[in-house]
């Protein structure tokens, strides 16, 4: 309990920050880390034996957000990314927004892949699909943000 | 044209700008307290009891719990610590309210001094251990999630939301109505089926049948145990009890930094530092108790005034040690529920849904099974027999 208790602490900020790139909303990434941490908590003696209870959490984030979290109004989903605070020299307002309105499968390949930087293989198993849809996926996500694919080591 | 760097530092700067949400410990706790509610809702009772058996206290199954000290409490306060192999079993304390059934049957919960209701081939009945006969009560035609027992009927509420009653001495089950959404607490009154979900509000719909209606300021509450309803701060502790027979609200005294705070309408009982306490609703009679105490899960009252609790023990070939303790809030009587398998820390210990009805299999010995870099606690031996607590049959 202690140790569960400890991982929220430490990791919380970092689980908000990758909820919210996945789910565009504070609200909702709120909700989705919540939701994560609690059945991570339910599993905890059984994951902390497998050494990754981060990785536990960030699996559950992503399946949940595709498989079932409500759906926010349009709205609320085109929201510009710098709602408070300073505006990042780097942030794009547009293509944030053009990221919100990708099928959540295709948003979530490439949240995997640019965001949390893994390998297409790894990402295939976490969404439970191939490789080959993987790449699919990305590849129709980043035509729909007319993002020019530099010549990607293939992985 | 963009790249996929802009891609890349796009997501960076949005993640950067996320708004933190004050409390996130408070928020999982409340979500794993709903989610627990939420389980015990979607399976059907048939499926639920199994699972609960299995799934029952397995303590520590880590084997790295053991070594981790009981936090420390401040000075005064520590009643001495009793040893865990010292706790006199339920059985001898209160065999008044032990029962014993044949191990093919399931107990929902106890009905009398020697009546368990059970549930099985679609139908319920009661099992009578002065005469070890059973008696059929009725059909079931839509497998129940959640039943209730009241002083005339049992309720229940179908997988599909459906609500039913059957005369508890028997006879054809009856369909009431239909709950807007899923049951997760119910019970029956002399007039009335009442009901909470997941959300906060307590509804009800006479037994003659109707719409489910919001009973009257319970917006915000939860069906405790009929009559009382409570309502919960973000973090899942009872902070207020309402009657809502009589209307009567009494706020809640609840410690700073209570976690998994839960009350009857005399007695409440949480974690404060790690370690359990009791005190009264008013927050008076406070004491924390012995180390020999854990919290069980997220909520560990099983009546207005007993809780159980796992057992610290660290030495785990200590023989004689319950797997559990039923303690009486009010008067500090206890009783051992179970015993350990020495060298596992932990056992099987059966309770369908809130009833205030333990059951175990004395005969069963306790071992662990690995696999796949994780542990768990598995059963052999016994299958004769069911020794069954009924909490509601303890008082003096």
């Amino acid at each position: 309990m202690e140790e569960f208790d400890e991982f929220v602490r430490a990791r919380g900020d970092a689980l908000l920050r990758y909820g919210y790139v996945l789910a565009g909303n504070s609200e909702d990434a709120a909700d989705l880390v919540q939701e994560a941490l609690a059945r991570l908590g339910d599993a905890w003696p059984r994951v902390r034996k497998k050494h990754d209870p981060e990785g536990y959490v960030r699996t559950t984030m992503v399946r949940l957000h595709i498989k079932s979290w409500r759906r926010r109004h349009r709205e609320d989903l085109v929201a510009a990314v710098p709602d408070h605070g300073e505006p990042d020299r780097y942030a794009d307002a547009d293509l944030w927004a053009e990221l919100q309105e990708l099928p959540r499968k295709q948003r979530a390949v490439l949240v995997l892949r640019y965001y949390e930087d893994l390998p297409d293989h790894e990402i295939a198993a976490i969404l439970g699909v191939s490789r080959g849809t993987v790449r699919s996926q990305a590849a129709r996500a980043l035509d729909k943000l007319r993002i020019i694919r530099e010549a990607r080591v293939l992985r | 044209m963009r790249s996929e760097e802009d891609l890349v530092l796009t997501m960076r700067a949005a993640a950067g700008q996320t708004r933190l949400p004050p409390d996130l410990a408070s928020g999982v706790a409340g979500r794993r307290r709903a989610r627990r509610a939420r389980k015990r809702a979607g399976a059907a009772l048939a499926a639920a009891a199994v699972v609960i058996v299995i799934g029952g206290i397995s303590v520590g199954t880590s084997g790295q719990e053991r070594t981790i000290p009981p936090a420390a409490s401040p000075a005064g306060q520590e009643p001495a610590a009793s040893p865990s192999s010292a706790i006199r079993p339920a059985t001898e304390v209160w065999p008044e309210a032990v029962t014993r059934i044949p191990a093919t049957d399931r107990p929902v919960t106890a009905l009398s001094a020697t009546e368990v209701l059970l549930y099985k081939d679609e139908r319920f009945e009661v099992y009578d251990s002065a005469t070890g006969r059973t008696r059929v009560l009725g059909r079931v035609p839509a497998a129940p999630s959640r039943v209730a027992v009241g002083t005339q009927d049992i309720a229940w509420a179908d997988t599909k939301l459906g609500l039913w009653v059957l005369p508890r001495q028997g006879g054809q089950a009856r369909r009431v109505g239909t709950a807007a959404a899923d049951v997760y607490e119910l019970a029956v009154t002399d007039g009335f089926l009442v009901w909470s979900g997941e959300r906060p509000g307590v509804y009800r719909m006479p037994l003659a049948g109707g719409t489910p209606e919001l009973m009257p300021g319970a917006g915000e509450l939860r069906l405790a145990s009929w009559p009382y309803a409570h309502a919960w701060d973000a973090a899942g502790n009872v902070t207020r009890i309402v009657d809502l027979e009589t209307g009567r609200s009494t706020p809640v005294a609840v410690p700073e930094g209570a976690d998994r705070w839960q009350c009857g309408p005399e007695w409440c009982t949480g974690l404060v530092n790690e370690r359990p306490i009791v005190q009264r609703v008013d927050g008076s009679g406070r004491r924390t108790l012995p180390r020999t105490f854990m919290g069980y899960g997220l909520w560990w009252l099983l009546d207005d005034r007993h809780a159980l609790y796992r057992v610290y023990e660290p030495d785990v070939n200590k023989a004689g040690v319950p797997l559990a303790i039923v303690y009486d809030l009010a008067t500090g009587e206890m009783g051992g529920v179970g015993e350990r398998t020495p060298g596992v820390e932990g056992g099987d210990v059966g309770r369908v849904q809130d009833f205030p009805t333990l059951f175990w299999d004395a005969g069963a010995r306790f071992y662990r099974h690995c696999a796949d870099r994780s542990c768990e606690i598995r059963t052999r031996g016994g299958g004769k027999e069911y020794t069954v607590l009924n909490v509601a049959a303890i008082r003096g």
